[in-house]
Formats: C-alpha cells, sequence, structure tokens
C-alpha cells in the first residue's frame, strides 16, 4: 500500500455498558493524538444508524483509508462495520475493531482508571495494525445446485423435500432400511395423538418418488471433502462392495439423536424397569406383543406404573452414575413425552394405576399446558421429587409386586413407597452416535452438550460453524417434531441460498507463499489440515509449495512453521501482529 | 406463474429474519411494519437469556440489513388493508400512514424532538419514559426517520421551522400501494397480558408492581432510567425485588389456559440482571410453580442463577399483594408448597411475569385473511408436519403469532416461513 | 510562624506485570468474551491479540514480546479435538514445549510463559487464567530481560528485517 494511511478512530460508549465505566472521551482524546489518525470520536452507539453514518460523512470528509471502531467484541459487528466502509468504496479489510466491552469494561468494572489505561492500550494497538492493513480481493467461488442432506429422520425428510421443490438436487443419506427416524418408532405424537405413520408415510412417499431426490438408504459416508459450493463424497452402501461419488454444493446434517442409555441407575437391568422409547414400541400394533400392554417379565398387564422423569438430563455431579459425565441440559420434550404418553397407557389399559415421578413439569409447547390439564382430570398420582433425592427403584423377590419405588415427595413433605409393576424411565436425548465421526469429517463442533454448535445461538441457530454446513433438528439439540421442521424448513432455506444465488464469497485472508524464498521443503504440506498446499513444479527446475486459494482457511499454521518465512498470512502478517505487541508495550 | 415477490407482515426478528432469509434468495420481499421503526419487542429488551447478549446489539445489525438489503422493499408505519387472490397471486393493498415528515428528506438529526414543547408517555418505553410528539420510538430505531403523532401534536411548528431540511409536511397523506406477491408470511408478534384484571396483585393500582416490559425498560441503557433501576413511587432503589410467575398463563380463570414458556427464562435473567445493575446488593426472589428452563442453554443458566448470582426460588402461586400506605413495600402473601407454611414476605418492588398473548395485528390480520387461529388467537398450523403453513395456502407464519416461543425458535422458524413461502414465489 | 510543608514521598507502586495475550477467534477468543457478557472481573494486566487459531504463532512473536517488554505471554487456543482449524492448536502446542525449554535456558521463569486450552464456553476459566497469572508473575517479579526495544526479527513477504 503505498499512499500514507488516514486512519479514522471512533470509540463507542455503547449506551452505559462502555462509557459507564470507561471514559470514552478521554480515550477519543487520545487516540486523536496517534500518529496517521485523521480524526477520532466518540459516540453512543456505532453500530446505530447514526454512528455508520458518522463513519461514512468522515471517509469522504477526511479522506479515511482506514478505519478503527474501539467497541464490542468484532465477533459481534467486524462484519457490520465492514459493511459500512465498502459502502464508501473502501475494501472491508481496512477495517479493524478494538474490544472495549467484553474485553474490558465488563470484566473491570470496579476499576475504572484502569479499566482506561487499558481502552487506550488496546485502541494504539488497533491503530498500530490498521497503519499495516491492505485491501485484499473479494474471492468468489461458484456453487454447485446439489445438496447432500445426512439423516432420513423427519427432519432430514422435511430439509430434502424443499430443497428438491425449491428445484436443486438433493442426496438424502440415510444408515438404516428405511427413512422415519425415531419418529416412526413411536406410538404417538403429542400433544394431539396424531399417528406417526399417517404423518410421515405421505412425505416419505413424496421423498422416493421426487424427481429431484436421490436417496441412499442403509448407507454411510465414507470420504467427503472440499468446501461451500465444492464438495465430493463417497458413498458406501452397507455390505456392498461398489461405491458412489458425488458432488454437491451444500450440506444439512440432520442426524437426529440416540436416546440415553440409564444402564446403572434406577435399577435398569430389571426387565420390568423399561425406557419411554421401549414403551411406545410396548403399544405399537406391530410391537412385540401386537400391542398389547403387558409387562415384559411376566406378560401380564401392569396394575400399577411409574414414570420417572429427567433420567439421563439435568444431571449434576453429585447425581450421575460413577464413570459417567453429567448432562446437565434439559431434554426439553420428555415432561410432555411422559405425560402424554400415561395418558396413552390409560386409554388402552384403564384400570392400571399411574404415578409420574418427576422434578419441574416442562409441558412448554403449543398445546401441551392444555394437555397436561387434561392429565390430571386421569386420576394418575404425581409426585415432586428433587435433585438431592432421586427415586430409588428396587426389586421385591417373590412380592406381589415385581418393583417398589420409593421417593421423597416435596409437596406433602413424605416420604413414598409405590408396589408397581413396571417402571418407565423418560430418557434424555443425547447425539447420534455417527455425530463425532460427522463433526471431524465436515469440520463442525459440538457445543458443550456434545449436540452440534450453532454459528450463534441467536442470530444463526440453523448454520454450523462451518460455510456451507447448516443444522436440522435434533442434531443441533433436543426438540419435538413440529421444532424439528420448522428448523429443517430453516436450514433448506439457508442452503437454497447461495444454490439460488450460483457464488458466494469465501475467505480473504489467506495464505500467500513467496515462490523465491520457498525451499519445497514440504513442511508446510505437513502442517496443513485441509490439504490446501500442494507441489508445484517451476519451468525453471525449481519444485516449490503454492496454495489452492479456495481451500485455504486462514488459520495460519503454515505460515508459523515455514523455515524460510516464505508465507505470509494476509491480514495477520508477521509485521501486523507484531506492530500490535510493540504498541501495546513499548508506545504510550 | 407465480408472482415472484413474497410479502412480510411485521417487522420484528421474526419477521426481520423472514424476510432477509428470502432475500437472500434472489427473490423480492416487501415488509410492512405498522410501527415506525422495525425491531419489534425484542428492541425493547435489555439482555436475552440464556447468554445475556445485549438484544439491541445482536438485533441492530438485523435491522440494518432489512432496509438496506438490495432485494427488500422496507414499508414502516404501514399495514395491510385488504389481501384477495389466492396463493401465487395475491394482491395486497397497504395503506402508508402519513408521518407527516418526507422520508427522504429527514436526516434523523433530531432537532424538531428537542425543541417540540409536548411530552407524552412512551409507547416503546412502556408508558414509564416520555417522548415528544415528534419522534423515534428509540435511538437505533430503523428507519431512522422522525414521525409525527398527529393526535399529540398541537400545531405549534415549532418543528417546522427548525428543520434543515425541511423534511415537515403537515399536509401529508396517507398513501395506498398495491404489490402482487405469491406468499404471504405473517410475523406480527405479541402483547404482553395486561394483569390488571388480576385485582390481587394491584397492577396499575401499587406504584411499585411493574409489568415484565416495564422493568426491561428499566433496565435498558438506553431506557427512561440509563439502566438504573429504581422505584416509581420515591425514586428509591429498590433492594428486595420479587418475581411472580404465570401471570395470565396457566390460570383459565382469570388468564389463558396456555404456558407462556418464556416467562420462566425471562425472570431467571432479569433476577441476574437487577443484582448486576443495582450496586450494593440486591435480593431477588421468584415465585414459580415448574421453572420451564428447557432450551439449550437454559438448565446450566438456572443453575448459575442460584449457585453463583444467588437469586432465589420459592414454589409457590402468590395469592395476594398488598401495598403498605406509607412506605409503598408490597407485602406478598404466598404458600410456600415445598414447605407448606403460608408466609408474609415483604418486598421493595414486585416485578409480574405477564403471559404473552396474540398482538393486536394477529387479531386484525386473521380477519383480512380469513386465517384460522386457536381459540386464543394464535393461527393454526397446517398439520403437525407443516408447523409455518397456516391453514390457507400461500399464507405462512413464524414467530410469537403461531405460538409463544423465544427469540432463537422464532429465528428458526422465521427461516422455515421463508423456505416454505420461496415455494410459491419462484 | 512558617509552616513546614512536607514534602510527600513518592508512593511505591506495586508491580503490575504487563502480559502479552494471543487468543484464538474462535474458542480462546469468545471465551474471555464470554468472561465479559457474564461479568467476571479479572485483574486489567492483560493485552490481546486476536489471531484465527493459535497455530498462527510464530515463535519469533512470542520472542519479541518478551524483548519488548512483556512480563508473561499467555497463549490461549481450543481444547484438544475442538481446534476450528483441526490441529492447529497441537502444532502451537509442539512449538510453546520447544520455545519454553529454549526460554528458561534464556532465564525466563516458565511462569511466564503458558499454554492454556480455553473454550469458547469457558469465561470463569479464562479469567482464572488471567488471575493466576498475574499473581504468579507478581511474586517473581519484572522480566529479566527488561526492554530491548531496537531489533526483533519480523519476516514477512520473505524478507527478513532486522
Amino acid at each position: 500500500m503505498e499512499e500514507e494511511p488516514r486512519i479514522g478512530v471512533y470509540v463507542c460508549n455503547c449506551g452505559i455498558n462502555i462509557g459507564g465505566v470507561v471514559n470514552v472521551e478521554e480515550v477519543a482524546e487520545y487516540a486523536s493524538k496517534l500518529p496517521n489518525v485523521a480524526v477520532a470520536r466518540s459516540h453512543l452507539y456505532m453500530c446505530s444508524d447514526r454512528g455508520q453514518g458518522m463513519i461514512k460523512d468522515d471517509i469522504d470528509e477526511f479522506k479515511l483509508n482506514r478505519v478503527v471502531v474501539a467497541s464490542c467484541s468484532p465477533r459481534m459487528h467486524e462484519p457490520t462495520f465492514r459493511k459500512v466502509v465498502e459502502e464508501k468504496g473502501l475494501n472491508k479489510y481496512v477495517f479493524e475493531q478494538a474490544n472495549l466491552r467484553e474485553h474490558v469494561s465488563w470484566v473491570h468494572s470496579k476499576q475504572p482508571e484502569e479499566a482506561t489505561e487499558k481502552a487506550k492500550d488496546l485502541v494504539r494497538m488497533a491503530v498500530a495494525k490498521a497503519r499495516l492493513l491492505e485491501p485484499l480481493p473479494q474471492q468468489m467461488v461458484d456453487v454447485k445446485g446439489e445438496a447432500l442432506v445426512i439423516g432420513g429422520g423427519i427432519s432430514g425428510l422435511s430439509a430434502a423435500k424443499s430443497i428438491a421443490d425449491r428445484g436443486f438436487k438433493v442426496h438424502l443419506i440415510e444408515k438404516t432400511p428405511s427413512f422415519g427416524g425415531k419418529m416412526a418408532q413411536l406410538y404417538k405424537v403429542f400433544p394431539t395423538f396424531d399417528d406417526p405413520q399417517e404423518l410421515l408415510n405421505p412425505l416419505i412417499e413424496d421423498v422416493m418418488n421426487h424427481p429431484n431426490i436421490i436417496p441412499y438408504l442403509s448407507s454411510e459416508i465414507a470420504d467427503i471433502d472440499g468446501y461451500i459450493g465444492n464438495y465430493r463424497a463417497v458413498i458406501r452402501a452397507q455390505n456392498e462392495e461398489e461405491e458412489k461419488e458425488i458432488e454437491f454444493g451444500t450440506i444439512v446434517v440432520a442426524t437426529g439423536f440416540q436416546p440415553y442409555d440409564p444402564t446403572g441407575e434406577f435399577n435398569y437391568n430389571n426387565p420390568n424397569v423399561i425406557t419411554l422409547l421401549d414403551l411406545h414400541q410396548l403399544m405399537r400394533d406391530d410391537g412385540p406383543t401386537q400391542g398389547n400392554l403387558v409387562t415384559p417379565a411376566d406378560g401380564k398387564p401392569p396394575r400399577s406404573i411409574a414414570f420417572i422423569s429427567c433420567v439421563g438430563s439435568r444431571q449434576n455431579e453429585n447425581i450421575v452414575p460413577e464413570g459417567k459425565k453429567p448432562n446437565t441440559y434439559c431434554s426439553r420434550v420428555c415432561c410432555t413425552g411422559m405425560i402424554a404418553t400415561s395418558m396413552e397407557v390409560k386409554e388402552k389399559s384403564p384400570n392400571t394405576d399411574i404415578f409420574v415421578l418427576y422434578r419441574d413439569l416442562r409441558t412448554h409447547g403449543k398445546g401441551h399446558e392444555e394437555l397436561f390439564t387434561d392429565f390430571r382430570e386421569t386420576g394418575s398420582t404425581m409426585i415432586r421429587y428433587t435433585d438431592d433425592q432421586l427415586p430409588v427403584v428396587s426389586n421385591n423377590e417373590g412380592a406381589e409386586y415385581p418393583l417398589t419405588v420409593t421417593s421423597y415427595d416435596s409437596l406433602s413433605g413424605l416420604n413414598i413407597e409405590i408396589p408397581v409393576d413396571l417402571v418407565v424411565l423418560a430418557t434424555g436425548m443425547i447425539p447420534d452416535d455417527t455425530a463425532s465421526q460427522i463433526a471431524s469429517k465436515l469440520h463442525i463442533t459440538m457445543s458443550a452438550d456434545k449436540f452440534f454448535q450453532e454459528l450463534h445461538p441467536k442470530l444463526a441457530p440453523l448454520n454450523s460453524v462451518t460455510d456451507g454446513v447448516y443444522l436440522a433438528g435434533c442434531t443441533q439439540g433436543p426438540k419435538d417434531v413440529p421444532d424439528s421442521v420448522s428448523q429443517a424448513f430453516g436450514a433448506a432455506a439457508k442452503a437454497c441460498a447461495p444454490m439460488a444465488m450460483g457464488t458466494v464469497e469465501v475467505e480473504s485472508t489467506i495464505s500467500v507463499i513467496n515462490e523465491d524464498y520457498c525451499t519445497g521443503c514440504g513442511v508446510c504440506q505437513g502442517s496443513c489440515e485441509f490439504s490446501a498446499i500442494v507441489f508445484e513444479d517451476k519451468p525453471e527446475g525449481k519444485r516449490v509449495s503454492k496454495v489452492i486459494e479456495a481451500l485455504c482457511k486462514g488459520c495460519g499454521t503454515c505460515g508459523s512453521s515455514c523455515p524460510s518465512g516464505a508465507i505470509t498470512m494476509l491480514h495477520f502478517k508477521d509485521r501486523q501482529l507484531d506492530a500490535m505487541v510493540r504498541a501495546a508495550l513499548l508506545e504510550g | 406463474m407465480s408472482e415472484k415477490a413474497v410479502l412480510v407482515v411485521g417487522a420484528g426478528v421474526s419477521g426481520i429474519q423472514a424476510a432477509i432469509d428470502v432475500a437472500n434468495q434472489g427473490i423480492k420481499t416487501y415488509v410492512v411494519e405498522k410501527s415506525p421503526s422495525v425491531g419489534g419487542h425484542m428492541a425493547q429488551l435489555d439482555k436475552t437469556f440464556p447468554t445475556l447478549d445485549c438484544s439491541a446489539c445482536i438485533l441492530t445489525p438485523k435491522m440494518v440489513d432489512v432496509a438496506r438489503h438490495p432485494h427488500i422493499e422496507l414499508l414502516t408505519y404501514s399495514e395491510v388493508k385488504d389481501v384477495s387472490g389466492t396463493a401465487g397471486n395475491f394482491t395486497v393493498k397497504i395503506e402508508k400512514k402519513p408521518r407527516y415528515i418526507d422520508e427522504n428528506t429527514c436526516t434523523g438529526c433530531g432537532h424538531c424532538a428537542i425543541h417540540c414543547p409536548v411530552e407524552v408517555p412512551s409507547e416503546f418505553d412502556e408508558g414509564i419514559g416520555v417522548r415528544r410528539a415528534i419522534y423515534v420510538p428509540f435511538p437505533q430505531a430503523v428507519p431512522l426517520v422522525y414521525t409525527i403523532d398527529k393526535d399529540a401534536c398541537i400545531e405549534c411548528e415549532l418543528c417546522q421551522n427548525i428543520c434543515e431540511a425541511g423534511a415537515v409536511k403537515y399536509d401529508q397523506e396517507s398513501e395506498e400501494i398495491e404489490v402482487k406477491v405469491g406468499s404471504i408470511i405473517l410475523a406480527t408478534g405479541y402483547d404482553l397480558f395486561n394483569a390488571n384484571s388480576l385485582r390481587n396483585y394491584g397492577y396499575e393500582v401499587y406504584d411499585n408492581v411493574l409489568s415484565s416490559l416495564e422493568f426491561e425498560r428499566l433496565l435498558s441503557a438506553s431506557g427512561p432510567a440509563g439502566g438504573h433501576v429504581f422505584r416509581m413511587s420515591d425514586g428509591k432503589i429498590p433492594r428486595r425485588i420479587a418475581f411472580i410467575q404465570c401471570v395470565g398463563s396457566r390460570d383459565p380463570e382469570h388468564g389463558m389456559p396456555y404456558c407462556s414458556r418464556v416467562c420462566c427464562m425471562y425472570a431467571i435473567k432479569n433476577a441476574i440482571l437487577a443484582k448486576d445493575h443495582i450496586h450494593g446488593g440486591c435480593e431477588t426472589t421468584i415465585y414459580y410453580i415448574d421453572v420451564r428452563a428447557f432450551g439449550k442453554g437454559f438448565e446450566e443458566f438456572y443453575q448459575n442463577a442460584q449457585t453463583r448470582f444467588g437469586v432465589k426460588f420459592v414454589r409457590g402461586k402468590v395469592g395476594e399483594i398488598i401495598e403498605d400506605e406509607t412506605t409503598k413495600n408490597l407485602l406478598l402473601r404466598v404458600e410456600n408448597t415445598e414447605t407448606g407454611e403460608l408466609t408474609q414476605e415483604e418486598f421493595d418492588m414486585v416485578v409480574l411475569s405477564s403471559g404473552l398473548i396474540p398482538s393486536q395485528g394477529s387479531m386484525e390480520l386473521s380477519k383480512i385473511l380469513n386465517v384460522p387461529t386457536d381459540q386464543y388467537g394464535f393461527f393454526e398450523e397446517a398439520s403437525r408436519i407443516l408447523p409455518v403453513d397456516t391453514k390457507i395456502e400461500g399464507v405462512y407464519m413464524a414467530g410469537v403469532c403461531e405460538s409463544v416461543k423465544d427469540i432463537p425458535d422464532g429465528v428458526g422458524q422465521a427461516s422455515a416461513a421463508a423456505m416454505r413461502a420461496s415455494l410459491k414465489a419462484i | 510562624m512558617v509552616e513546614v510543608q512536607e514534602i510527600p514521598k513518592k508512593v511505591e507502586r506495586e508491580f503490575e506485570p504487563k502480559i502479552i495475550g494471543f487468543l484464538c477467534n474462535w474458542c480462546s477468543y469468545a471465551g474471555a468474551d464470554l468472561a465479559g457478557t457474564s461479568r467476571v472481573q479479572y485483574p486489567p494486566n492483560i493485552r490481546i491479540v486476536r489471531v484465527m487459531c493459535t497455530g498462527r504463532i510464530d515463535p519469533q512473536l512470542i520472542l519479541n514480546a518478551f524483548r519488548y517488554g512483556a512480563d508473561g505471554v499467555l497463549i490461549a487456543g481450543c481444547h484438544e479435538g475442538d481446534c476450528h482449524y483441526i490441529g492447529g492448536n497441537y502444532r502451537a502446542y509442539r512449538k510453546y514445549l520447544l520455545l519454553k525449554e529454549f526460554l528458561q535456558i534464556m532465564g525466563i521463569d516458565e511462569k511466564r510463559f503458558r499454554l492454556e486450552w480455553v473454550s469458547a464456553s469457558e469465561g470463569e476459566r479464562f479469567a482464572k487464567v488471567v488471575r493466576e497469572m498475574v499473581d504468579d508473575i507478581k511474586e517473581i517479579g519484572p522480566s529479566p530481560l527488561g526492554t530491548i526495544t531496537t531489533g526483533g526479527i519480523v519476516e514477512d513477504e520473505g524478507e527478513p528485517k532486522i
């Protein structure tokens, strides 16, 4: 960059979030005196229309060619401010943001003086980097108008049909021999007691007959690589030698969940202790007892049943079996599922006594509370237990009832003993067992609860952290059928956007290799996880390393490995980072 | 042949997201919003659960996006008046209400408001704060264009004289706009249940009993108190705040039978924020029936509220609130269902976690479009596996107008509605 | 009566370590952000430089940081298996192990150079790491290198500049 840097610095009050601790005016005043700073201002909300307008006006008036905003985290508003500078014809990479909120005002709130000094340091560091920033060319890639949907449950089916209806070809891959997933295993779907087959069958038929959908049952992904718009995968059907190679532009992950395994808890090894899903299968006409509700151990109708909620959910260090890590999250659907299923039991077997042991009753969805109101009219008994005293399920050898459930009821203050024929554990959801393989194949990450992590819980709940890969259904977290379908349609919309536009922008902050300094040692290639660097033979007989730009993610691992110093990481150059460190320690 | 355009009615966070997702597919999108700015209720919140993000901070980029998107035409201060036709070919009549300001010349500088002599309660501030007769609802409004409330205006013409851009136009009239679209997305949101029908709680009678949205405005840094929490009666800082759950929800007798789903979480969040904003300490107690912390990260948030922040939880429905006439403190009569004790606790302030009901706008639209609603006024879905389709083909829905939900669910549903709507507009 | 004015003694300032932190965008920087949104308080001694991945961190940058007077340097990246770029954090770890040895030979105590895994959901942990480093370094005092303002090798575009 030949021209002299002319930097505009904007220090945000963020209401009182920053201004309440940091002396924002003082920081702006300080910034105005730094070399190459043409103008420095403070404002109430830099992200607002007015704040953004201020930057644009200054770009015109002061002929700015670099902009620094000192405000919240760049993880929040970097794209916002980048758009602002672009609107004025500047390249978005001449913008730098300093974090005065998450890293200063919110964490040093009782030390306003030190916070203000730190703010000045951070602004000085951002200005030091800004002086050395350069415009980078925008990288566009073509997007193939085909999608891969992984998982053929209700979410995968819904997503596939949407994308196909929109006009794009869909490869729908399912590891089991049939579509329908866990929903197909249910007896009835709450809260309206729909027959899952009636809901699923028309959809499955549509999918199987859709001209744009290629279904792969009993199949798995043997290999996959690429990046948004340009993926390639190898699909292998189980028990078959043949492999199919496919190419597509976007991916929707809909791998669903598997039920928590309560082995080691609540006497689960007793054959009369089953899970909610087991109960559903018992009640189905095509189940092991043709829909007759009988206990597994002796084949007789149960006289009393105890349902226990929060099995495998809402755990903490104290209430998890040894060797297992606690699942701290709530599985969202079990309360309503348990209530609804108990009503289905009561319908099949009106004389069965029902006991529901719960912690909080979370019947939160549309129609769920009303269902709970109806439930209270069935004469079933509710027992509220607390997390420090779990119910105990014990065997009664030779007694009239095979099991006894003992629990403290926090509402009556009594310890209650219930003789039962059957105990049903409302087990929570955990991610499908293919999830971690998918995670590493697609480079997407998992949240603390091990379900896939969304890019942002509010701004982008359907995007994974990797462009081109979207999340649908329980793969992202426990949810019921309507919410799963909603998410699936939404993920489809996200996938359709780049395919409809035909191109999409990719990373510009990539690795650049200077051929003159490259000795062809290949260390960089060994360090690249994305296979983005390959050898190239030069006409003069030299062999050098070369970056495949569309594959480069800009992580910088190659840059720090090169023994010849031949690699530059755009936008995160050694020189730029070093200037920040110098500014932090030597100046000011 | 379908009309290659989509109409989104309502520009809260769900409507905004739906519009962006349709427009990102290259489809022309009209967005109609009846208030002067986009943003809806989310713009009124200080922080959102469970991540304690600054609500305005995560919403404003989307608000700006919807205003600047090349494929979106934004019509604020406008209402849908009539819809005819069928899926693929709807003709919509929209009334653009007069702002008495020229949108194209107003720069949003705000000089007019500074000089306007009329002050009226601000809707955005839930009546706690004030605005002028010429106003923007909040500082980050999009579009940043002023509006004159003709009912409050005394026609002194000060604003017209002050305005350097010459944007004030007293003779502006409403405009009728007709658009042709292939599909419609309803995202008309909610209103808060008005607790004044619950006589035993003293809402709108006792000064220090607030609704949840009023409390949100107190907490908000850009609210009428700059983020400082104080009592309405005497301006003192409350040191003991009670939050009462299920106000108007789970209550067939005095309110709605359904669960309003978000109140447990927003009360926990507000209790944490109250402790954070109030220097010198504040005791917070939440009176609940069940704590519904069901979503991603919610249970952990609930546990943290107890262990890290010290928010107290008492299981019991408050029977009655009595005001002390001198101190204006509030005495809560409640049975603690876990201990069986009948207690009387005194608090400086009480916040009612009021439920969410379908908005006035939803009710009006259901009549205009003949869209069936359930007994509460939420739009009915076509089937369990078509959760964003209304019973009218070509009309879809997103957000709370379908059923009560939080922001992540609303945003996700909005993308779903965008997908469904796009199929009728290509 | 002439008033005798006492000339105030210069107040001894407690040594405040200067720490440079290299944080990766996806995990540790987000974790530090979370410390902020959760309002977890920690001492204001750290100055954070954002990189996309800890794998980016060239040992020369660390050496320069100590040259310029850093009393401590923190590298914070993703936990094993969580790196957004799959393995960048492992490579950072390998370099860290070697560099730590080298620094000790130069007389720089190992407490001054730390590598930690901090995830995007570990706000509390990030604050704890900073608090610990500040306490540890306060105990051992300022960096023995002092400040060397000249030099510092910075390689860029194949052009070593000295």
